[in-house]
């Protein structure tokens, strides 16, 4: 895999853009054109090959290509990677190949004396909320990315989710930096096609979405020069880690003298978070954003799974009242139809555990019926009439992935024109 | 829980000693003095209380008694456990309790500067000498613990065992230093003590034989004033961690800016770790301290679980002729005999099987077949059809462990007076 013609474009004050040149030959000579654009950065971004490095680590482990970046490199960060990184990720996904990275440009970044800033990507989610909040003296500014949970083709629909965002880190009063990147098209959704009908069995294990944390750590580097503290907010809890893309181990080993990368909130699962936000700041939990589909009128559906959890744990937290994002009330028939995948299961142990203890029997009803462990006629109806498969399913799964990567018509996924 | 009475000394033979009593309030007042022994150390000891926070803040959260500290707590560990350690260990074990900690002085402007060394805790076993071989440039010295998995009143099997690890320490060019400590037998037995009989089985999870990791954390913590590094040997690989008391995520926990605690080499598995000594320190793998309880003039027993294990691992790496530290050959049929329930250990025979099939070995490969019991053995099955379910026999053979290190020993009255005399004198010595 080769990384060649870094470049950057556009000065402070403006929209700047870091771009690079990728291609691989595995099973095919492939290439595509990478870029990661910021509207409205504080500063000047970094020009360094760096973010190209990290992102593409996973893609060329997957791959079994030795990893050649042309441009300037930061040999502390290629030390990290050979020393801490390539070994960690070879013990959690033994299938990943053992690459070699050739960065004939090392230099290391200018030295600074005082702390530049700190940054966290800001989704309006739970866990960005809760990691902002907590954290609200070490942020200077906030980062919301669109390639991420909104595509980087996706132009209408980000500029109604960036306006959501926008609403949402309104308490806060820090400056929101407003980026996009094709990194995860490319990175991750390009890089399986080659295993098209045989996906690579660890894919999902680092992240059906593909690996997050290098990706928001490719957005860290390329922020450098004003960016000493990079802030990722956890997902899990700690009693519920397992290897991943993002991970409090794997995380900070992104970390240089020049730019810490912490990984944020193990200590609390959904519902703590939620009582935390609702003591410390019950008005930013007004705009909770969580939905991935997102519906006209408000930023969450209502309806779908992590939706129907969120709005489940809300009102267990006693914070129900405070949100005010759900296109629809708690549907407890709607609810008791779902088919959670299995990384979502453990969210709804604690829901039915928490709510049994609080003596909710309607979430503790419809927990242990999404569960599996109680009867619910409509359910077994659908389940036994109905040809959809569980969300689980290897099937399911597959056609999910193979529906994203198809890029749409319009659109050339970021490949070059030849 | 109160910690008190923290007293700093020096003795003549160059043994400098931290004590403190320590009292559990549950579920009746007991007191012990806790000291740590410093011997032939390069700098003076910690003179806070440091190391006694860290060795019973997790049997304060287990008893659920609020920690009271007479002395002085360096702030930015108190922050530290408070913030990070305390929400890791109750999300790993919620039944430990949330525990206040109240301490009279905490000044950061006390925190003495050390000069930059870098010690390992060092027990002569694999993980240890794997660290001190990677690290070998980057670690000033060693230090031994004469405690832990040799307990504080086994004198003959210590002095049988320091000169070994003097031996590894020598050809690593180290210099060693001892610090011997009672801090498991109060900080763990003794709290188990309290819940005779109805033991907290999350209290394991943390380490059948105790929390290891706060206990190195601890001795870290008294070589403070010369020691801004303190690396850990890793046990467990990163595909293969659980909560424990000494994690990758929970070690650096410790750290503050005057010491910084590492976890090291959960990169390699033991017998990569085997592969790595044999590749650039064979002479090491004469000396190996893999044996919990090896007989008179012995090394390693050759006889046990983690012996044999260790064997077998070596047999694979081809490394028979340079472990003169084992009674060769490997005995299969005892390998086979082995009956491995435990979680950890069943991991690393799995492995193991796996790595006989793939180099071709096909006699150990049935032998740890028969010792995981993934043959079909009729002795085995009728053995085990009269008794209980699985996880009922091994809790009460758990228990039974426990039960043995509860009773004191012979001779030992278990519990110190807490008044003016002073800890034990120095029994051990660092010459070989």
């Amino acid at each position: 895999m080769l990384i060649t013609d870094v470049r950057k474009s556009g000065s402070p004050g403006g929209a700047q853009k870091l771009t690079a040149a990728v291609s691989w030959t595995t099973p095919i000579p492939r290439d595509f054109d990478l870029y990661f654009r910021f509207e409205n950065a504080p500063g000047e971004i970094g020009a360094s090959a760096d973010p190209f490095l990290v992102s593409f680590l996973i893609a060329a482990m997957i791959l079994g290509e030795d990893l050649e970046v042309r441009g300037p490199v930061d040999p502390e960060l290629v030390g990290r990677i050979e020393k801490d990184i390539i070994p960690l990720l070879r013990r959690w996904f033994p299938s990943l190949h053992a690459i070699e990275l050739k960065c004939p440009d090392l230099q290391a970044p200018p030295s600074r004396t005082a702390d530049a800033g700190g940054v966290t990507g800001f989704s309006g989610g739970l866990d960005a909320l809760y990691t902002t909040v907590r954290h609200r003296e070490r942020l200077n500014w906030l980062l919301a990315a669109q390639g991420f949970d909104i595509r980087d083709f996706q132009t209408l629909e980000w500029r109604k989710v960036f306006g959501d965002i926008t609403v949402a880190a309104a308490p806060f009063g820090r400056p929101l930096i407003e980026a996009s990147t094709n990194v995860r098209e490319i990175g991750h959704y390009q890089v399986l096609r080659p295993f098209d009908g045989n996906i690579h069995p660890d894919v999902y294990r680092i992240g059906p979405n593909g690996p997050i944390a290098p990706f928001m750590v490719a957005l860290a580097r390329c922020m450098m020069p004003f960016c000493s503290r990079f802030l990722i907010s956890s997902t899990e809890p700690y009693e519920l880690l397992y290897p991943y893309g993002s991970h409090p181990l794997l995380d900070p080993m992104f970390s240089t003298s020049q730019q810490d990368i912490q990984h944020i909130g193990c200590e609390f699962g959904r519902i703590e978070k939620l009582e935390y936000l609702k003591e410390a700041c019950p008005e930013c939990l007004q705009h909770l954003r969580v939905c991935w589909r997102a519906s006209p009128r408000k930023p969450n559906c209502g309806r779908c799974e992590k939706c129907l959890r969120t709005l489940a744990e809300a009102r267990l937290a006693g914070a129900e009242a405070l949100i005010d994002s759900f296109d629809a009330p708690i549907d407890f028939n709607e609810m008791k139809l779902l088919t959670p995948g299995q990384i979502q299961m453990p969210y709804w142990e604690e829901l039915a555990t928490r709510a049994a203890a609080q003596g909710d029997h309607e979430i503790a009803r419809a927990a242990e019926v999404v569960l599996g462990r109680r009867l619910h006629l409509p359910r077994l109806k659908r389940r036994l009439f109905s040809r959809r498969r569980s969300r689980s399913h290897p099937r399911f799964e597959w056609r999910r992935l193979r529906r994203v990567m198809e890029p749409p018509r319009e659109n050339n996924g970021g490949r070059k024109a030849s | 829980m109160i910690i008190r009475e923290i007293e700093n000394s020096e003795r003549e033979n160059g043994v400098s000693v931290l004590s403190a009593a320590v009292t559990y309030e549950t579920p009746v007042p007991r007191s012990f003095r806790v000291y740590f022994e410093l011997i032939d150390a390069p700098g003076p000891i910690c003179s806070r209380a440091d190391p006694f926070l860290i060795g019973f803040l997790f049997p304060a959260m287990l008893l659920g008694e609020d920690i009271q500290i007479e002395g002085e707590v360096d702030p930015e560990l108190l922050a530290t456990i408070r913030r990070n350690v305390v929400p890791l260990v109750r999300r790993w074990c919620p039944y430990l309790s949330d525990v206040a900690i109240r301490c009279d002085e905490a000044s950061p402007s006390t925190i003495r500067q050390n000069n930059g060394g870098s010690v390992l805790a060092f027990s002569g076993g694999l993980d240890a000498c794997y660290t001190a071989v990677k690290h070998l440039d980057k670690i000033d010295s060693l230090v031994v613990s004469w405690g832990f998995d040799v307990r504080s009143h086994q004198k003959d099997l210590w002095e049988r065992t320091l000169p070994v690890i003097q031996s590894v320490a020598d050809l690593l060019e180290k210099p060693l230093c001892v610090v011997h400590t009672n801090i498991r037998e109060v900080s763990h037995y003794q709290a188990l003590r309290t819940r005779r009989g109805k033991i907290n089985p999350h209290y394991f999870t943390l380490g059948r034989s105790g929390p290891n990791g706060p206990f190195l954390a601890s001795i870290g913590r008294c070589l403070a004033p010369f020691a801004s590094r303190y690396w850990i040997g890793a046990s467990n690989t990163y595909d293969m961690l659980y909560p424990f008391g000494t994690h990758p995520l929970l070690d650096p926990m410790w750290s503050t800016p005057e010491q910084e605690v590492l976890h090291d080499g959960c990169e390699a598995g033991r017998s990569e770790k085997f592969a790595f000594l044999l590749e650039h320190r064979p002479s090491l793998l004469g000396k190996l301290r893999v044996c919990w309880l090896p007989g008179p003039g012995e090394l390693n027993c050759s006889r046990c679980e983690k012996c044999l294990r260790s064997m077998a691992e070596l047999r694979l790496n081809h490394a028979e002729e340079q472990a003169t530290a084992f009674k060769w050959p490997l005995d299969l049929e005892a390998v086979a005999r082995l009956k491995v329930r435990r979680r950890a250990p069943r991991k690393y025979w799995l492995q193991l099987r796996e790595k006989a099939r793939e180099r071709g070995d096909t006699e150990l490969e049935r032998a740890i077949r028969g010792a995981l019991g993934s043959d079909l053995n009729l002795q085995r099955f009728l053995e085990a059809l009269p008794r209980k379910r699985n996880d009922e026999r091994l809790a009460r053979e758990h228990w039974k462990y426990v039960r043995r290190f509860l009773k004191p020993p012979e001779g030992a009255s278990g519990e110190i007076p807490v008044g003016p005399e002073t800890p034990p004198e120095k029994t051990g010595t660092c010459d070989p």
